[in-house]
């Protein structure tokens, strides 16, 4: 089967969307600022969450709101300016288009976690940290951000038409995923909600992130953090590229 | 050269290459229809061009035979594919220049160019030789460092056509390439697209500016609502309104267009003149003159005239020539009508 992705071209894709972004409001808040606000939140983090949740937190968060937001946007600047037309006209499948797009916001977010963390780590213990299984996880999380801040954008005209509807559905994912303090804690006082933190994909990037910076407790539920990322991603993915086409109708 | 006139060998039974083809394309929105059951064939190496007034369905058609926009019912075929069922094949040898310029602002002409280039595979050492050459073609060489952001509409328009020129298309589009800009960018606009096509290049092009159809193109497609009114050669277009003359009339005071439909049923009203289609315009000429004399209007200026594009244009889409002023389907500076 001829799959019809171009790795080149998704490269040349968002090389140039690095260019012409880089130095646009949301890159410069989300490449700059964010790093340093999620540092003073991990100083100034509650006691009553521990220090290895606050770093889970905050790597979280980052690769969740960098890789939504750039990839939310990269698309609907381009239908504005009327751009978009010369990448439909290339020659390129849509698929190549769309990754590539997406590959913009990996390319952005994915430093930054990283960057956030080396900044974060040495002010910690360390603990069982596994850097493989971290990198590993960090990445998975950013593709599926990005994922789900292209499907959202994929049809969309213009910015604001894609963010506050995205906002409303990245902050109830945050606080219901145990972003902020285990889930236990969230749904404490109703424990018979916790279903409703299991039908998140944050959780299980949460739950990822968290296993490779205390060490592996439990693998089989690493495995499915894993397999539920990958297949949310692979949906979202889907889901950009049907509605990216129907406005083509 | 050899294609130029393609219709001239299609007369004499020749095989012709058809480079695009158009059947039944129909585009619609909600219960609009924006165009309806287009066919056409352009011919390889052929400069067609589609002329036709705002909202007609323009730009539709365009969209719908590069790949922009999915038609309703039709196809779409470029150089015998069909641009639905093999589009990055078709992709490949077309270049595209869009109503809006497609160019990425942030970037300078250079970057453009080159960006340009690595989407349609084009070499690296090539497509810097290419893209100076443009650059140099267009006028635009001295500013090839500067960001898009700092140039005129008619800089960007320049820059959009020679992205679109990269990876040297068979099949250039353009959609109203020069609506809007400066008259240098107009010249070097016309001339340059002009010389591709001697090159060989086959040019669809859409205009609403009758007399860049008349001057470029080997043959012109009149769209009107969505439905092509006419297509043929510029010429013969003017010989189908009748290869008849007209007698322009400017009376005093100014009668109705049923008093002078008395001596021909042809007759249009263009501002404060008539015009009157006829065979014989020294027969209408003094039936003019008698009816002036019996209603007791006064003869300001009369003249004979032949077909213009405009003529036709003007017959077969119902504006009159008023509308056609109205909407700048003609530049100021255009070939007005000639005069016997
Ligand atoms: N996306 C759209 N949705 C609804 N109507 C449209 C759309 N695009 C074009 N139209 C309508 O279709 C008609 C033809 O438009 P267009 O092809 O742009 O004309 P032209 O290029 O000849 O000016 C116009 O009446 C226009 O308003
Ligand atoms: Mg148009």
């Amino acid at each position: 089967m001829n799959i019809n992705i171009s790795l080149k071209k998704m490269l040349v894709i968002a090389a140039k969307d690095i260019k012409t972004y880089y130095g646009k409001p949301p890159s410069l808040f989300y490449g700059i600022v964010l790093p340093f606000a999620l540092f003073g939140a991990f100083l100034a983090g509650r006691p009553c969450v521990t220090e290895e949740y606050r770093v889970v937190g905050v790597t979280v968060l980052s690769t969740f709101f960098g890789g939504t937001t750039i990839a939310a946007v990269v698309l609907p600047l381009e239908r504005r300016s009327g751009t978009i037309d010369r990448l439909i006209l290339a020659p390129i499948s849509f698929k190549t288009l769309l990754l590539g797009k997406s590959l913009a916001g990996f390319m952005f977010s994915f430093p930054v976690t990283l960057l956030v963390l080396s900044i974060i780590l040495p002010f910690t213990g360390f603990w069982n940290l596994n850097p493989l299984l971290l990198v590993v996880s960090i990445a998975l999380s950013v593709i599926f951000s990005c994922a789900f801040g292209l499907a959202f954008s994929a049809s969309a005209n213009d910015v604001a038409d894609v963010m506050w509807p995205m906002n409303f559905v990245r902050f109830f994912m945050i606080f219901f995923s145990g972003v902020f303090m285990p889930i236990d804690e969230i749904y404490l006082f109703m424990p018979s909600l916790k279903f409703i933190a299991y039908l998140l994909p944050l959780t299980y990037s949460v739950d990822a992130v968290y296993q490779s910076i205390v060490g592996i407790n439990d693998l089989m539920m690493l495995i499915t953090d894993f397999t539920i990322l990958i297949t949310i991603t692979v949906m979202l993915y889907y889901i950009a590229y049907r509605r990216f086409i129907k406005t083509l109708t | 050269m050899q294609n130029k006139n393609a219709r001239e060998s299609e007369n004499a039974g020749e095989e012709l290459k058809v480079a695009i083809e158009a059947r039944g394309l129909t585009k619609q929105y909600g219960e609009f229809t924006a165009v309806n059951g287009l066919n056409l064939k352009v011919f390889d190496g052929e400069f067609f061009g589609l002329l036709g007034p705002n909202g007609a369905g323009k730009t539709t058609t365009v969209k719908m035979l590069t790949g922009l926009t999915k038609p309703t019912k039709g196809e779409a075929l470029i150089m015998d594919a069909n641009i639905m069922e093999r589009p990055l094949d078709v992709k490949r040898v077309i270049g595209v220049v869009p109503e809006v310029s497609n160019i990425y602002v942030e970037m300078t002409a250079w970057e453009n160019l080159l960006f340009a280039a690595e989407l349609y595979d084009v070499s690296r050492g090539e497509a810097i030789e290419r893209a100076k050459m443009l650059l140099e073609v267009f006028g635009l060489y001295e500013r090839r460092n500067d960001k898009a952001a700092n140039f005129s509409k008619g800089m960007r328009r320049r820059l959009a056509i020679a992205m679109a020129l990269i990876h040297s298309p068979k099949v250039l589009f353009l959609d109203e390439p020069t609506s809007g800009l400066d008259v240098q960018s107009t010249r070097n606009i016309r001339e340059v697209v002009r010389r591709l096509n001697r090159d060989g290049v086959t040019v669809f092009m859409t205009t609403h500016f009758i007399d860049e159809a008349d001057n470029l193109c080997d043959r012109v497609g009149i769209i009107n609502r969505g439905q092509l009114a006419a297509l043929d050669t510029p010429e013969r277009l003017k010989q189908m309104i009748g290869g008849k003359l007209s007698v322009e009339i400017s009376l005093q005071p100014i009668p109705s267009l049923e008093e002078l439909k008395e001596v021909s049923s042809d007759v249009t009203k263009t501002g404060d003149k008539f015009i009157v289609y006829t065979e014989s315009p020294s027969t209408t000429l003094s039936e003019l003159v008698k009816l002036a004399n019996v209603k007791g209007w006064r003869i300001i200026s009369v003249r004979t005239l032949t077909p213009s594009l405009e003529d036709v244009f003007v017959k077969l889409t119902g504006l009159t020539a008023v509308d056609v002023e109205r909407l700048e389907l003609i530049r100021p500076s255009g070939k007005g009508r000639s005069r016997e």
